[in-house]
C-alpha cells in the first residue's frame, strides 16, 4: 500500500516561512508610503487587462498571432532567457541606431535599442578600429582563454573551444597589438531634451565572436520612463584599459568616455533587417522576406514562417541535408523542428544574415549557392567506429513476447542499449511510452549520431532488425526505425522527437490493431530471427 | 485602479505568498527579501494600471519577473555586488524529503504553475496572467508537471488536490 501525500497539505508543510522582521519591515514601509502625501502614478502603455483581453481573444479565436518582423535585440534577448521574452520585447519600440564611436582605436557601435515598458534593452558590436593591431577582450576573460570564444556562455554553458585553438594572449603576440579590455554600457537616459537619469540597475553581457570583435548587450529598467514613439537620449559609456599578457590591468591606462545617442523609434515592422554582422559578406544587403505561415502548423513551431514550403518533405530534407553537409545540423529529420530552426540560425549568423531560425529566400539562396560558409563551430566528426561493440553472441539474444515479456519489465524513463548486427553500431534509446509498441528517444547527441550511421545517415520508417538489451540484462530481437515523430522531451539529444522500437507480438493481434505498419514490423521481425537461428518463428496459439 | 488602503491591505495580506515564490525560485533569502520589496514598490507606483479584482495574480507577476530580473542580472550586474551563496531549500520535515527535493529539481516552468496551483490556490486563469501565457499553456505545464511529480515520487500515491 502506497503512502499517500496530498499535494497542497504537503506544500503547505514545506513552504518557508516569511522571517518575521522581514515582515514586519515591509508592512511598515507599505504603511509609509501609503501615508505620503502626494506621488506620481506611472501609467504604463499596456495595462494588464489589456493584455488579458488580447489573450482571451486570441484563445476564443484560435489565432495564432504570426508576428513576423525581427530584430536584434528580441533575437539576442529571445535565445538568453527564451520565447516568452522575445514575445514580450516585440511589444516594444524598436530602434535601428548603427551609431558608432571610436575611442583609442576601439570601435564601438551601438546598432539597435528596444524600449519596453520602462527597460531599455540593446545590442551592438565592439571591433578594433580598421588597420589597428589591438585585440580586445571583455573584461572577465583572461589572455590564456581561447581567442574568439565566450567562456561564459549562453545559459551559462561555456563555448567550448577546439583543443589547440589559440588564446588571446597568442592572439595578441601574432599581430603585435595591444591587448584591451574593453566595455560598453548604458549610462544614463533622458526624454526629449528632458533631464538625464540613471537606471537603478543595468544588466549587460559581452560575448566575444571568432572574428576577434565583441558583441555587447545591455539591460535597463526604471530610469526615465518613455512613452511610445517618443524621441529619448541614451547617454553610452565605453571604456578600454591596457591589459598584460600575463593578465594585469594596468590601471593608469583606463581610459572611458560618453557618447550620446539619440533615438527615433519606429514601428517594429519596418526595421530593416539588413544589419550589421561582423563577418557579414556581400550578400548581407538583402532583406530576408518573411512570409506568414498561414495554415501549416503540424510540428512547425508556432510563428514559423518560410517560403520554403514546409509541407514539401523534399525541400525539408533539401535543406536539412544541405545544413547538415556545412557541419550545422545533426540530423536529416524530415521535420522541421526546434533543432532545424537553431541549425537555420547558426547558419545565419555565420553567414552574416538575420539570424531568426526562417529559411527564407536569401537564406536559401546563399545555402545552395556553393558560397556558404561551413559552420564556425562545426559538430565533431564522429570517430571511426564511433560505437561499434562486440556485440551480444547470438546464442544470448532471445525472441522476447512484448505484451508477455517485455513491456510488464520496463518502465517510462528506463534506458536500453540497441545493437545493430549489420553495422555492429551500439546506442541508448530512453523508453518515453509503452503502448503497442515502445516509443522511445536517443539519450543523447551522440547516441542520436551514431544510431543514424548505422542507418547510413538517413531517416527512414524502413525496420531495422537490432539486439535490444533489456534494462534486465536479456537480449532481444527487435526492429527499430530513426524517424522522429512528434516531438521529444529530451532536448540537446539533436532528435526532435521520439521514434519506435517494435518488439515481437502475435500476428493475429497486430493484423487486428495495427494491419499496416504493425503486421510490416511483425514480419521484419520473424524473418530477421528466421535469419538469426534458422528457425521459423511459431506462433503461439491462443485461446480466443 | 486600487486605491491606497486596498493595495496597502492586500499586498500585507500576500507578503508570505509572495515570500513563498521568491524564495522558491530564486534560493537566496537575501535575494527574494530584495524581489518582494522591488515587487511591491513596482505595484505601488503602477497600481492604477489594475483593477481590485486582478491585483493578486498581477503582483504575483511582478513578483516573478522581478525574480527573472535578478536571475538576469545574476550572468553579469554593475555595479557588481558580490552573489551570495544559495543556501539550500528550506529544511522540510523528514517525511516530505522526497517531496521537498522532487520540487527542487523541477524546471522553473513546471515549477512556479504547480506551486501557484496547489500552494496558493490560483486559478488557471490566474495563473496565466501571473506568467504571461495563454490557458491552454498553463493547462500543459501543469499537466507536465504532475506527471514530472508523480514520476519522482513512483513511491507515493499523490493527490493533486
Amino acid at each position: 500500500m502506497k503512502r499517500k501525500l496530498v499535494l497542497s497539505e504537503a506544500l503547505e508543510r514545506l513552504s518557508p516561512p516569511i522571517p518575521a522582521d522581514f515582515e514586519q519591515n515591509t508592512k511598515r514601509m507599505l504603511n509609509d508610503i501609503a501615508l505620503r502625501k502626494e506621488e506620481t502614478v506611472v501609467k504604463t502603455k499596456i495595462s494588464i487587462g489589456l493584455a488579458a483581453a488580447i489573450t482571451l481573444l486570441l484563445l476564443t479565436a484560435g489565432i495564432a498571432l504570426a508576428l513576423t518582423f525581427s530584430s536584434q535585440v528580441t533575437e539576442f534577448f529571445g535565445k538568453l532567457y527564451g520565447n516568452d521574452m522575445r514575445t514580450w520585447l516585440e511589444k516594444g519600440d524598436v530602434a535601428s541606431v548603427n551609431q558608432s564611436f571610436v575611442l583609442d582605436g576601439v570601435e564601438f557601435t551601438l546598432d539597435e535599442v528596444i524600449y519596453c515598458e520602462n527597460g531599455l534593452y540593446g545590442v551592438g558590436t565592439i571591433r578594433p578600429q580598421e588597420g589597428s593591431s589591438a585585440v580586445i577582450i571583455p573584461e572577465d576573460h583572461n589572455p590564456d582563454e581561447p581567442f574568439g570564444y565566450d567562456k561564459i556562455g549562453e545559459g551559462g554553458t561555456p563555448e567550448k573551444a577546439p583543443a589547440g585553438a589559440p588564446s588571446i594572449a597568442d592572439a595578441a603576440r601574432e599581430r603585435n597589438g595591444k591587448l584591451l579590455v574593453v566595455r560598453a554600457l548604458p549610462d544614463q537616459i533622458g526624454v526629449d531634451g528632458g533631464e538625464m537619469a540613471s537606471p537603478e540597475s543595468i544588466g549587460y553581457t559581452l560575448t566575444p565572436q571568432r572574428d576577434g570583435s565583441i558583441h555587447f548587450s545591455f539591460e535597463m529598467s526604471d530610469a526615465n520612463a518613455v512613452e511610445k514613439g517618443q524621441k529619448y537620449t541614451i547617454k553610452m559609456w565605453a571604456s578600454v584599459c591596457e591589459m598584460t599578457l600575463d593578465g594585469q590591468t594596468l590601471e593608469d591606462t583606463r581610459h572611458g568616455e560618453n557618447w550620446t545617442v539619440e533615438i527615433t523609434p519606429e514601428p517594429i515592422s519596418e526595421v530593416s533587417p539588413a544589419a550589421l554582422e561582423p563577418a557579414a559578406p556581400a550578400q548581407t544587403s538583402q532583406t530576408e522576406t518573411v512570409v506568414p505561415e498561414t495554415a501549416q502548423t503540424g510540428t512547425l513551431p508556432a510563428g514559423l514562417a518560410a517560403e520554403l514550403n514546409l509541407g514539401d518533405i523534399d525541400q525539408v530534407i533539401k535543406l536539412q541535408t544541405a545544413l547538415q553537409g556545412l557541419g550545422y545540423l545533426a540530423t536529416v529529420s524530415h521535420t522541421y523542428g526546434e533543432d532545424t530552426m537553431k541549425a537555420v540560425a547558426d547558419f545565419q549568423k555565420d553567414n552574416g544574415l538575420l539570424s531568426d531560425g526562417i529559411a527564407g529566400h536569401s537564406t536559401q539562396e546563399l545555402l545552395y549557392s556553393g558560397n556558404a560558409k561551413p559552420a564556425s563551430n562545426p559538430l565533431p566528426e564522429l570517430e571511426e567506429g564511433a560505437g561499434v561493440i562486440e556485440g551480444p553472441d547470438k546464442s544470448q539474444v532471445q525472441l522476447l513476447h512484448w505484451f508477455d515479456t517485455v513491456k510488464p519489465s520496463v518502465k517510462e524513463g528506463q534506458t536500453c542499449l540497441v545493437f545493430d548486427p549489420a553495422s555492429k553500431r551500439s546506442w541508448t534509446l530512453t523508453f518515453t511510452s509503452l503502448d503497442r509498441h515502445a516509443d522511445l528517444e536517443p539519450l543523447t547527441l551522440r547516441d542520436t549520431r551514431i544510431m543514424n550511421a548505422a542507418f547510413g545517415n538517413k531517416a527512414t520508417w524502413t525496420p531495422k532488425p537490432v539486439y535490444v538489451k533489456l534494462p534486465d540484462g536479456r537480449w532481444t530481437l527487435a526492429v527499430t526505425n530513426n524517424t522522429p515523430q512528434s516531438s521529444g522531451s529530451i532536448t540537446g539529444n539533436g532528435f526532435d522527437g521520439y521514434l519506435c522500437v517494435h518488439f515481437l507480438r502475435d500476428m493475429a493481434e497486430a493484423q487486428k490493431n495495427t494491419p499496416e505498419y504493425g503486421v510490416a514490423n511483425q514480419t521484419v521481425i520473424r524473418d530477421a530471427w528466421l535469419d538469426l537461428t534458422g528457425e521459423t518463428y511459431a506462433e503461439i496459439a491462443r485461446q480466443p | 485602479m486600487v486605491d491606497k488602503a486596498a493595495f496597502t491591505l492586500q499586498s500585507q495580506e500576500m507578503l508570505p505568498a509572495l515570500y513563498r515564490m521568491c524564495m522558491n525560485i530564486l534560493r537566496s533569502d537575501a535575494d527574494a527579501q530584495d524581489a518582494v520589496q522591488q515587487c511591491l514598490l513596482k505595484g505601488w507606483a503602477h497600481r492604477a494600471d489594475v483593477s481590485q479584482d486582478r491585483l493578486r495574480p498581477w503582483l504575483m507577476r511582478i513578483a516573478v519577473n522581478e525574480c527573472r530580473n535578478i536571475q538576469r542580472y545574476r550572468k553579469r550586474v554593475y555595479p557588481a555586488p558580490a552573489p551570495e551563496p544559495s543556501r539550500p531549500f528550506y529544511p522540510p520535515d523528514a517525511d516530505l524529503w522526497e517531496l521537498s527535493e522532487a520540487i527542487d529539481r523541477m524546471d522553473q516552468r513546471l515549477r512556479v504553475p504547480l506551486l501557484l496551483k496547489y500552494r496558493e490556490n490560483y486559478t488557471e486563469k490566474e495563473i496565466a496572467a501571473v506568467l504571461r501565457v495563454p490557458v491552454s499553456t498553463v493547462k500543459n505545464r501543469l499537466y507536465s508537471a504532475r506527471r514530472v511529480l508523480q514520476k519522482s515520487l513512483a513511491d507515493l500515491e499523490v493527490a493533486f488536490e
